[in-house]
């Protein structure tokens, strides 16, 4: 209970809840759709392959 | 363009046109930000309200500027950026029809009292909104993270100035993450998709949703209630004819968008995920409305949806003008001019009793002030007549800040020389409202000497107001500026009766006066 009510209390404390948590959100998002976005295996691949095949790849469905 | 901006520069002259501190709820700056404190974020577990980021731009303000107008400037400011976003936002349409678009937004009386009237943080949603709608789409043509930053960084504010704001967001985010997994062709799922990076930021946008409503369930939870709401509950039937009243464009909006989820789900009509996920956050959010039972037809509650709606609504109708029959047409002319009708009559009734209103209660407290002056203190009570212990607060709030000290407006003891306020509303002396210490002294008639006042919103009969005004010296009086053979046809408009003062309009509405009782 008493824990619970510590609890309660620093979330009527404001700002230093909200501020934290907005810039995690804004590096958690960041790494969301950043970071992980181009993943190593991807881009050194392509130079090992040979320029028809790489036409013909850029065709395919992906 | 020539015309959006004499519109626009119209718009600004009215929101500044006649304005002090005088209107509701601005006793929020004339007891804290004008005097140098802040205020605190509004967290109220007990009626069930959290909007922490309520007013604390005015905490910044206050360091800048102590009048109206720098007031109001932060706000112009926010109207500019928002219909300059407006007109870029959707390159699809024509500029002609972007910028019709923005001057229907903004005669819409939810919007206009949005951006109109100080107190509203609702315009502070309508830009998070634009911004959002911007970003996301830019980081859709750009891939570029900062884009995707800027999305979540204001999602996360809009969601923390109105609770029912946390809808619309996970509306918009769920709803884009789910027309994105639903293949348009297979009439299947494809839950790959769920790790597009678009998807991710709709992930991201609907856990920032989800934790808005956590946090704000973690304060209400042990004792949960929607007291704000509860006090003034409707029956459904009457929430929708007020609708049907004073917001055609809201109710439009949902059949439209019910019957366009028909056509996606049948797979006849290519989802737009930005402006089909706006809509779906709409949507939530009206629905939020409706479920808290209040009556918010036209008001700047549901300012966010009336946006969304005629964003999506006059989208639509603009791209599909050229395929429709002419009966289509027709239908959709005659939609528009009962929406604009609607709007335009209501948003002109608002401004005009705004405006005089704000414009009487400012000229009675100069009379007020420059008596209590002259009179060196010797003034001791302001009897109000007619006037609701709340705008007796607001009032006197005004009164003290201008320099006329009221008793208990800023300490329980009373300054010295201050007056007290007395009232023929009360049975008995006490606090005005539960949340201010002014006291309200209990009086069936005013004592010689005092001052009768007569507030503009007091809406009683010119009768009442008269015989008030004859048995004493009259100092000040205000009439309307509209001719009392308007009052039948001002009474006989819905928007009235239903919206504005929760009665009929009196013969003496918009009348004041301050007289020296004999």
């Amino acid at each position: 209970m008493g824990f619970l009510h510590q609890i309660r209390v620093a979330m009527f404390s404001f700002w230093p809840v909200w501020i934290p948590m907005t810039a995690a959100a804004a590096v958690f998002v960041a790494c969301a759709v950043g970071l992980t976005a181009t993943p190593i295996a991807h881009k050194p691949l392509v130079s090992f392959i040979r320029t028809g095949q790489r036409d013909r790849a850029a065709l395919s469905p992906r | 363009m020539t015309l959006l901006g004499l519109f626009l520069a119209g718009y600004i002259a009215m929101i500044l046109a006649w304005e002090n501190f005088t209107y509701h709820d601005n006793s929020i700056f004339t007891l804290y930000t004008l005097r140098g404190h802040d205020i605190g974020p509004p967290i109220m577990p007990w009626l069930g309200r959290f909007f922490p980021l309520g007013f604390q731009e005015f905490n910044l303000i206050r360091h800048f500027t102590d009048t109206i107008t720098g007031y109001h400037a932060f706000r112009i400011a926010q109207l500019l950026i928002f219909s300059w976003i407006l007109l870029t936002l959707d390159e699809e349409l024509s500029v002609v029809a972007r910028a019709a678009l923005v001057i229907l937004a903004l005669i819409t009386p939810s919007i206009l009292t949005s951006f109109a009237w100080l107190i509203y943080h609702e315009a502070n949603v309508l830009l998070c909104i634009v911004c959002l709608a911007l970003f996301v789409k830019r980081f859709e043509q750009t891939q570029s993270v900062g884009w995707a930053v800027a999305a979540a960084v204001c999602a996360q504010i809009m969601i923390y100035y109105k609770e029912t704001a946390s809808l619309l967001l996970l509306g918009f985010a769920v709803s884009r993450l789910v027309l994105r997994c639903r293949s348009t062709n297979a009439r299947s799922w494809d839950y790959s998709r769920l790790w597009d990076k678009e998807s991710r930021l709709d992930l991201c946008l609907a856990f920032l949703a989800v934790l808005f409503l956590l946090y704000y369930l973690g304060l209400m939870l042990p004792h949960p209630t929607m007291k704000y709401a509860e006090d003034v509950r409707r029956p459904l039937a009457e929430l929708f004819l007020g609708y049907i009243k004073l917001d055609l464009l809201a109710l439009l909006f949902v059949g439209i968008v019910l019957s366009r989820t028909y056509l996606i789900v049948r797979c006849k009509v290519a989802p737009s995920l930005l402006w089909d996920g706006l809509a779906f956050g709409g949507v939530a959010c009206f629905v939020g409305y409706l479920g808290l039972g209040f009556p918010t037809a036209s008001k700047h509650y549901v300012a966010p949806v009336d946006l969304i709606a005629l964003l999506y609504v006059g989208r639509l109708a603009s791209l599909s003008a050229a395929k429709m029959h002419l009966w289509g047409k027709l239908a959709a002319l005659a939609l528009l001019l009962a929406v604009v009708v609607q709007d335009v009559s209501l948003s002109a009734f608002r401004v005009f009793e705004q405006k005089s209103v704000i414009h009487a209660k400012g000229e009675i407290a100069q009379v007020v002030q420059a008596r209590y002056q002259n009179a060196a203190g010797e003034i001791r009570r302001l009897f109000f007549p007619f006037a609701s212990p709340y705008m007796i607060m607001e009032f006197a709030s005004y009164l003290d800040y201008r320099g006329v000290p009221v008793e208990g407006v800023m300490d329980a003891a009373g300054a010295l020389n201050s007056v007290s306020v007395v009232t023929r509303v009360m049975t008995k002396d006490g606090p005005c409202v539960g949340y201010r210490n002014l006291i309200c002294h209990a009086a069936a008639t005013p004592d010689p000497g005092d001052l009768v006042i007569v507030l503009p919103d007091d809406n009683q009969s010119l009768a009442d107001v008269t015989s008030y005004r004859a048995q004493g010296e009259l100092l000040f009086s205000y009439e309307p500026g509209i001719p009392q053979w308007v009052y039948p046809f001002i009474r006989s408009l819905p928007i009235v009766s239903l919206d504005v003062t929760k009665m009929e309009l009196r013969d003496g509405w918009l009348h004041a006066s301050v007289t020296v009782w004999k």
